[in-house]
């Protein structure tokens, strides 16, 4: 009965927070609702070790406004990180289990090295400047999966067109050269793209913030860590979505995000 | 004591929506020959000891990513 044990299987999750993180509640209720064992944490426990990345099967960085988001967004955090838990964290990624940050937690990721690190040595590739608009931009947008080999996209149909919230100031992903962005496409890791309404990579505001190649969301090589922009946490159940009242059947689009997650660790782990 | 002042830029490579919107506000201010405003970020930074090398530091690990960024450390 290995098959049921694995069913049963507890999965664990770390939400990872410090000051001015804030959508550690709606990450926290979706993993719950996905069968999972989330557990808020603050980053000064894992940095004085009374809490271990190990212990958990998945980490999440949530959206927010870590450090008041001053110097850049995401920038504080990533650099305490790195200071005292950057090993913890690499070891975690290498090991295969799923990482995802949206909003300000892919900003983090970004600013960590981790996504989209295509060259595979950490140093930063990219960057999530101001949006073109110089405006916080904050409405429902629409986007396209290109499910690569992200696990967090398994539950989707290639190409499949959903809606997603976003709210931010600093969300243009910029990378360091042509290079760089040639090997993401090129290894298909931008999983989530910006698009029109029938599914077309459109300029402002469809593309909200500028981003270069419509890129909303990243993986790394792997397809274990994701960061997106939008918020999938924000639309676990549909009537969270903005137009709820014209559409109320089936679940909201942000559930299959974490169902894939959690079923993946179920069954490789 | 060490006195730093480090101003932290994007490069002339990153369209800058800040230094535009400032730009176009000076404009309808009536200031018709601005021709570039670039928005940056400095730091007055007071160290017991150290040298610039140190706010080099600082650049290399918080205040600049150099995916975007310029960071000139003048003490």
């Amino acid at each position: 009965m290995e098959e049921g044990i694995r069913v049963n299987r507890e999965v664990k999750v770390a939400i990872i927070v410090m000051e001015g993180t804030n959508n550690e509640e709606e990450a926290y209720q979706s993993f719950k609702h996905s069968e999972a064992t989330p557990e808020i944490i603050h980053l000064k426990k894992l940095e004085d070790r009374k809490k271990k990345l190990s212990s958990y099967d998945i980490v999440c960085f949530p959206g927010g406004f870590s450090a008041g988001d001053y110097v850049r967004a995401g920038a504080v955090m990533a650099a305490r990180i790195k200071s005292n838990l950057m090993r913890d964290l690499e070891e975690f990624v290498e090991s295969g289990r799923p990482v995802i940050g949206s909003c300000n937690g892919f900003q983090t990721l970004v600013e960590l090295g981790l996504v989209p690190n295509v060259d595979g040595d950490g140093r930063l590739e990219a960057a999530l400047a101001p949006n073109m608009s110089n405006r916080f931009e904050a409405r429902t947008v629409y986007l396209k999966m290109n499910r690569g080999n992200s696990l967090f996209l398994n539950e989707f149909k290639e190409g499949e067109v959903i809606k997603l919230p976003i709210a931010h100031s600093e969300g243009r992903f910029i990378t360091r050269d042509k290079e760089v962005l040639g090997k993401i496409i090129k290894n298909r890791m931008n999983v989530v793209s910006y698009v029109d309404g029938s599914g077309k990579e459109s300029g402002y505001p469809w593309n909200p913030n500028g981003s270069e190649h419509n890129i909303a969301g990243i993986t790394n090589k792997n397809g274990n860590v994701l960061g997106l922009m939008p918020h999938p946490e924000r639309v676990f159940y549909k009537y969270t979505e903005s137009d709820w009242t014209r559409e109320n059947n089936g679940t909201g689009m942000g559930n299959r995000f974490f169902t894939s997650a959690v079923q993946f660790v179920r069954e490789k782990f | 004591m060490v006195k730093l002042r480090i101003t932290v830029t994007l490069k002339k490579t990153v369209e800058d929506s800040e230094g535009d919107s400032v730009k176009k506000a000076l404009k309808l201010l009536g200031y018709e020959g601005v021709k570039e405003v670039r928005a940056g970020k400095v730091y007055f930074i007071t160290l017991a000891k150290g040298s610039k090398k140190t706010g080099k530091e600082f650049c290399e690990k918080l205040l600049a990513n150099p995916v975007i960024n310029e960071c000139v450390v003048d003490d």
